[in-house]
């Protein structure tokens, strides 16, 4: 669906020297500097997949959601989505794909929704009888009838957040990228937009690209994780392999019978005491859970015993520190 | 009442400094401005059949006026925002009033400092270009350049008000905006922007003797021109300008800040 | 896509009326605005015998086809100035997303309403023209007036159109353009004969807001021409026009492919 190969994205830097006599040299001589933004990525994403594209800040993730959604042009390399490039093809991709960005509207602030709808309908080219369905449909999944007709600018953040959502889905688009949408929700709000879109993807077989600093998101959405930094893919698999790969870290958690301090083995290191309750954290790889379990159990009776995965943020901070 | 002096020039200061952080965009304004220059002039310069005086002036003293006015123009404000009706808008004003800085002064420092900043590098420029082409006449004395340059801040003065009570207008409507449109309207043409001052029938004019617009381009202007008549009437004519609306926008302050308290903005 | 157009339109205007007390407000504005323009030029006549030739009828005839004209361009264009803010938001990213051409897409953004005061003014100036000059009105001068308003309606949008092109090399400059689009109307006001030469040949050949102005009212006033143009010259404004307004299209098309080979 989603295809990249050797995508790159150059920004040249002017640089001029300060006050009037800067300004006329810069004139006559400027000096440049390349910046690569995005170097040489590939990567290609199936139809139906739930796609997280993670990186820190200045990494090129909004740099490579523009040249996916057509908004700027690659320096080098091709990428296509559903066979069309984007900046090429403009018109014809942008009807296959929607787009809803986090942090800015792709409403009209004096508007209601429901105006909003209309006009997309319209600019998408959506018949008539449909788009009322589809309107329908939304309205009723993300329960927006109790502000379809305010205006935008009077909605709370999680409310005009559906809103995008619907009308970057009223023209059925094949994928849709999200630039954090759950930016500043609280977890209500959170939670219906990753239980509709999860819906999306499993029934419509919507492909999604997700890009987001919310590990909530990734953990519960993404089946898949892409992470660039420095403009360069330093990750690429599916989530489980991701915690394989580098969570061999993992959280034990023991109820004892009594509270008595134990000794751990080498590669276990105590994370919390409550009491009779003991968290121990110990890398999967050097030491095996049996042994760990029989080495405190030599220590103190075991009334109770879970297994947790190390928690996802964690396994991306040592992707990002590794490099 | 002890008026903190160097807080208002900081502002100045400051404001300044803003605008000149703009200087290319300053470049593309003078280069509409000129434009502007040649398109008043030209009227004149074409219509003055030769020899003639109209209005009190020669048709060397009209190009004068077209010329100084078009130089003035932003110096002494004509249209523009000064941020008055932006922060009653964003409630910004609250934290602004709430401050021991008297917001009027304040508000007329910043935009006097941008004036300053115009009178380098827009007044001088046009006046230069004027006095190339062979639209402007210098100045007859030094004493004359300071006079007109004493009467245009006390004319940027009057504008700013003018502007400040416009922008007020924000406390009881959605926008300032239609308030303004009016107001601007009645600058440019009562101060002689558009057309001298002087060519106003007499009836109109006497009308606009008792408006304050007139006092801030037209006086400054006329007084470079030595028609201004009497000096010292003129200047007394702008400093009580000055003064009464100084006190109708304190009033008006005062009232749009008890409607902030009842209300909460 | 007139459909669409429409649409958006409708609910820009919508939107704009939510703010009842403005709108009033903006409207009877700006046409007091416009309306002391009027008296300017009976000001000028109460004082000047004449402009180069041209009685205080035949100005307000010029006047009227300049304001009507650019009138009618500001109502479908003046949106284009937003484009600037619209880059440094990235706004402008969200109209690349939209099948659909952006210019068509901005256009209703920023549509007032209350530009019609303008329109009306035109219309008063050419009210007070027509009486003053006693001309009778025939096929040929309707035309004319027809071409003239078509004419410089099309100038004044490649202007504005150029005026936003402008921006995607660069933003503190964009206020430059003004020069012809707030100037382009001023400079229409008189007969193009008042100005100097450089200004003159600017203004007909170059960005040909003058040509489309005058040639199409000295053959309607039946004036002669003191600058020897050819007779046709005012059946010609239209080609001039459209020439015009595509070269400017092409200068905007460079300027989004521009902004997205650079990402400014």
């Amino acid at each position: 669906m989603i295809h990249a190969e050797n995508l790159s994205r150059i920004f040249v830097h002017h640089h001029t020297s300060p006050g009037l006599l800067g300004s006329i040299q810069g004139l006559f001589s400027r000096t440049s500097e390349e910046f690569h933004a995005v170097d040489k990525i590939s990567f290609h994403i199936g139809e139906g997949e739930f796609v997280g594209y993670l990186g820190p800040n200045g990494a090129g993730k909004s740099t490579t959601i523009k040249m996916l959604t057509g908004i700027l042009v690659p320096s080098a390399g091709e990428v296509t989505v559903n066979g069309i490039s984007p900046s090429r093809d403009r018109i014809r991709h942008s009807q296959q794909i929607g787009v809803v960005f986090g942090q800015r509207t792709q409403l009209w602030w004096d508007l209601p929704p429901r105006d909003a709808f209309d006009l997309l309908g319209k600019v998408y080219r959506v018949d008539r009888h449909e788009l009322k369905q589809k309107i329908d449909f939304f309205v009723e999944m993300l329960q927006l009838s109790s502000f379809l007709c305010l205006p935008v600018r009077k909605l709370s953040l999680g409310q005009r957040m559906r809103c995008e959502l619907t009308a970057a889905l009223l023209h059925q688009p094949r994928v849709l990228f999200l630039d954090e949408p759950t930016i500043g929700l609280d977890i209500t709000a959170k939670e219906v937009i990753r239980s509709f879109l999860k819906y999306l993807n499993r029934e419509k077989r919507t492909t999604i690209l997700l890009t987001t600093h919310d590990l909530g998101d990734v953990e519960e959405l993404c089946k898949r994780v892409i992470v660039i930094d420095r403009g360069q893919i330093i990750h690429d698999s599916d989530l489980f392999t991701l915690r394989r790969h580098f969570g061999h870290r993992r959280l034990a958690m023991f109820d004892l019978e009594q509270e008595s301090p134990i000794y751990l083995p080498a590669y276990a290191v105590e994370v919390k005491r409550e009491g009779k309750r003991l968290w121990i954290e110990f890398d999967g790889d050097q030491l095996r859970m049996p042994d760990l379990i029989s080495e405190i159990s030599r220590q103190a009776s075991i009334s109770d015993l879970s297994i947790q995965e190390i928690e996802i943020g964690r396994v991306i901070k040592q992707i990002y520190s590794r490099t | 009442m002890f008026i903190n002096l160097q807080a208002y020039l900081t502002f100045a200061r400051l404001a300044f400094q803003r605008q000149n952080a703009y200087r290319v965009a300053n470049w593309a304004g003078l280069f509409t401005n000129i434009f502007f220059l040649f398109f008043r002039a030209s009227l004149f310069e074409s219509i003055y059949p030769s020899g003639t005086t109209i209005g009190g002036l020669n048709v060397k003293q009209a190009l004068s006026y077209v010329c100084l006015t078009q130089a003035i123009l932003m110096v002494i404000p004509q249209w523009g925002v000064i941020g008055v009706d932006e922060d009653i808008r964003s409630g910004q004003i609250a934290t602004h009033l709430s401050r021991p800085i008297n917001y009027y002064l304040s508000t007329l420092s910043q935009r006097l400092g941008s004036s300053a900043f115009f009178l380098l590098f827009r007044t001088l420029p046009i006046l230069g270009i004027g006095a190339f082409v062979g639209f402007l006449f210098l100045p007859t004395s030094i004493a004359r350049a300071a006079l007109f340059l004493l009467s245009t801040f006390l004319g940027a003065w009057i504008a700013i008000s003018i502007h400040f009570l416009a922008e007020l207008s924000a406390f009881w409507m959605e926008s300032s905006r239609g308030i303004k449109m009016l107001f601007n309207g009645l600058i440019n043409f009562f101060s002689g922007m558009i057309i001298p001052v002087t060519f106003f029938p007499e009836s109109v004019r006497q009308i606009s003797r008792f408006l304050p617009f007139e006092y801030t381009l037209n006086t400054p202007t006329l007084l470079y021109l030595d028609k201004g008549g009497n000096v010292l009437h003129a200047l007394l004519a702008q400093l009580t300008w000055i003064g009464i609306l100084w006190i109708v926008c304190t009033i008006l302050l005062s009232y749009g800040e008890r409607k902030l308290v009842v209300h909460g903005g | 896509m007139i459909n669409l157009y429409i649409s958006l339109l409708m609910a820009q205007i919508k939107g704009q009326m939510s703010y009842k007390k403005s709108f009033v407000l903006e409207l009877i504005g700006y046409l007091v605005v416009n309306i002391i323009d009027l008296f300017v030029i009976y000001f000028i006549f109460l004082k000047f015998p004449s402009i180069k030739g041209w009685s205080m009828g035949e100005v307000y005839y010029l006047y009227g086809v300049a304001s009507v004209s650019y009138a009618i361009a500001q109502l479908f264009a003046e949106s284009l100035e937003k484009v600037p803010e619209l880059i440094r938001t990235g706004e402008f990213d969200h109209f690349l997303i939209r099948p659909r051409s952006p210019i068509l897409q901005i256009m209703p953004l920023s549509f007032r309403l209350n530009r019609i005061g303008r329109l009306i003014q035109g219309a008063i100036a050419l009210s007070l023209a027509f009486p003053i000059l006693q001309l009778e009105l025939n096929c040929e001068k309707v035309m004319l007036f027809m071409i003239a308003v078509f004419s410089a309606v099309i100038v004044y949008f490649g202007l504005f159109l150029a005026g936003a092109a402008f921006c995607f090399w660069t933003i503190q400059s964009s206020e430059a353009l003004n020069a012809f689009t707030y100037g382009g109307v001023e400079l229409s006001k008189y007969p193009i004969t008042i100005y100097r030469p450089w200004m003159r040949r600017l203004f007909l050949y170059i960005v040909p807001v003058g040509f489309v102005s005058y040639y199409p009212a000295i053959a309607f006033l039946e004036k002669s021409d003191p600058l020897g143009g050819p007779l046709w010259a005012s059946y010609f404004s239209p080609v001039i026009a459209i020439i015009f307004a595509m070269v400017t299209w092409l200068f905007w098309k460079l300027g989004v492919n521009h902004y997205q080979s650079t990402g400014s």
